[in-house]
């Protein structure tokens, strides 16, 4: 019989315990299965569960442990992967009917990075097929089981939400890793472009895909991004910069940072109830020392041209001979979002390259004056599941169009970008604060963030499942 | 909002016969016994060709208002003012920035 208690600590914690031998990996491991076990039923958040795969490892760590070779935090910590990943002989769906069985050779470089600091697999967690989304079906929302996790890392951000791993992997093209961390009350952070290898994951969109750690805790993001982030010769988008000490970072100190609150689009069309825990949170920072000023993007309004173009292009790429030659095996709304790709003209996709350029050192220039910008993660909290549209200040709006609203700017301008949980609303639901940074500049928004999250209560509280 | 006639797919797919058109403008290629196909602004610039368009009309009438307001957006998106700058080379953050995040 496991101690069901474990799964629900934080990697920070219980890698201290592991670190001392109080606790061996081997337990961790089974009570996460046995607790995946009997709640996954219900939020449906993994794929696939690897739990002969994941025995195999925490006896590995276990025994290098109790030899002295502690690798780090990571090591005998169980942790789950966006089956978007590659995985070496474990099936690697992209929760599609497309590549329901394709295993993989070799694993992707986040996973080879994981498996290389000590953590254990536990098991591939559901998407959006193909990325393409933040429905996630049929994913549930820990929080209310009739909404929707988000996405589309939403098998991702369920599962941590509802303790069935310690962390887990996500992807950003739009916002996947900070919508689901949102919508679920965990933190996600969309590192820089550039910053962590996208080798061996399968592309939504070359140009803005990021992959990135979404856990229950700053500091435990902060963790898996050490353990994952660096130069990869096997990915050309990799950058070759130093890759900083992420937990020495959160000092708890943001005396003199100065938070710019965005005049333009980033505050219209919010949810009154998440405008006014994102405005409490920027107040929460100043009450630690930061300072607050509006800023303008004045390029901003070009966002949602240069998104659905360069997004809907690169990916109809992609998927350009499966299209032609599996076009009924996609989900219709996934095959809507493909055949709407391929209507772009070459020189629309070039010039929305170049706005997209504009809006890059519009941000640029707003992060010369300010250290971090504000801002909510998404406008309203987690629609309910079959809803395809939301009402936000009274007024309809597309579900995805409205999810990936506030997230896909940093997706183009390729900024570091944290979502962390700033409250619930009077229904419950969580509400997310994210914060965008400068280029290679995560240790600043994850020591804003480690900040905030040391002044409120809101991560303490755990999903009703 | 696009009638469904102009957003069926024998609008977007007016241009398959692009194999002609590439005929007709191959140097040399005009056959001698018909004549080359007349040159149309449909025929020059297909925004698709058939054969990699697995689409049905029913689907594509759907598509249609998405298509419409994309289209809107490109339309803005050209009016830009740009300069003569092309897209960064790659997509990494604005140079020089580094530097500066180093500010405790």
């Amino acid at each position: 019989m496991s101690d069901p208690k474990l799964p629900l600590e934080t990697i920070a914690s219980l890698s201290e315990r592991i670190r001392k031998k109080e606790v061996s990996p081997v337990e961790v491991t089974e009570a996460v299965l046995d607790r995946i076990a009997a709640v996954d039923g219900r939020v449906k958040a993994y794929v696939t569960v690897t739990p002969d795969e994941a025995r195999r490892a925490a006896r590995a760590a276990e025994q290098a442990i109790a030899a002295g070779n502690y690798l780090g935090p990571l090591h005998g910590i169980p942790v789950a992967v966006k089956d978007l990943y590659y995985t070496k002989g474990i099936r690697t769906t992209a929760s599609s009917k497309i590549l329901a069985d394709f295993v993989p050779d070799y694993d992707a470089a986040v996973v080879e990075r994981l498996k290389g600091a000590g953590a254990v697999i536990v098991g591939k967690t559901n998407t959006h097929e193909f990325a393409y989304s933040v429905f996630s079906p049929p994913t549930r929302n820990p929080w209310d089981l009739d909404r929707i996790p988000g996405g589309s890392s939403g098998g991702s951000g369920a599962a941590v939400a509802a303790s069935l791993c310690l962390a887990a992997t996500g992807t950003d093209t739009g916002g996947s890793i900070r919508i689901p961390s949102a919508l679920c009350g965990i933190v996600g952070l969309k590192p820089t472009y550039g910053r962590v290898s996208k080798h061996g994951v399968i592309p939504l969109s070359w140009t803005t895909d990021h992959c990135g750690p979404m856990a229950k805790t700053v500091a435990d993001a902060a963790l898996l991004l050490g353990a994952i982030a660096g130069h990869d010769p096997r990915d050309a988008s990799t950058a070759d910069v130093p890759v900083p000490d992420y937990a020495r970072a959160l000092t708890g100190d943001v005396k003199g940072l100065r938070v710019g609150i965005p005049r333009e689009y980033f505050f219209e069309g919010v949810d009154p109830e998440v405008e006014d825990a994102v405005r409490k949170a920027v107040a929460v920072l100043e009450g630690r020392g930061a300072t607050a000023e509006e800023i303008s993007l004045t390029q901003i309004q070009h966002i949602a041209g240069v998104h659905v173009c360069v997004v809907l292009t690169e990916a109809a790429t992609f998927h350009e001979p499966w299209l032609r030659t599996r076009p009924d095996d996609y989900a219709p709304d996934v095959r809507f979002g493909l055949e709407w790709g391929k209507l772009f003209m070459g020189i629309d996709y070039v010039q929305a390259q170049r706005v997209r350029e504009l809006i890059r050192q519009d941000f640029a220039t707003a992060l010369r004056r300010v250290d971090l910008i504000a801002a909510p993660t998404v406008p309203a909290a987690a629609p309910v599941v079959g809803e395809r549209s939301v009402r936000i200040k009274g007024a309809p709006e597309d579900v995805l169009g409205a999810m990936i609203r506030l997230t896909r700017p940093s997706n183009h301008t390729g900024l570091p970008a944290v979502s962390v949980p700033c409250g619930f609303t009077a229904g419950g639901l969580p509400i997310g604060l994210q914060l965008i940074g400068r280029p290679f500049d995560e240790a600043t928004v994850l020591r804003a963030a480690h900040a905030y999250e040391a002044s409120t209560p809101w991560h303490a509280r755990s999903a009703p499942i | 909002m696009s009638t469904p006639e102009q957003m069926s797919r024998r609008g977007f797919l007016a241009t398959a016969t692009t194999g002609a058109v590439a005929g007709a403008l191959a140097p040399g290629s005009a056959g001698a016994q018909s004549p080359p196909p007349k040159t149309t602004k449909e025929t020059l610039r297909p925004v698709v060709q058939s054969a990699d368009l697995a689409i049905t009309d029913q689907q594509l009438e759907k598509l249609a208002p998405a298509v419409e307001w994309s289209q809107g957006e490109m339309r803005k998106l050209r009016e830009v003012p740009v300069g003569i700058g092309g897209p960064a080379p790659v997509y990494l953050p604005a140079a020089g920035l580094p530097a500066k995040a180093a500010r405790p």
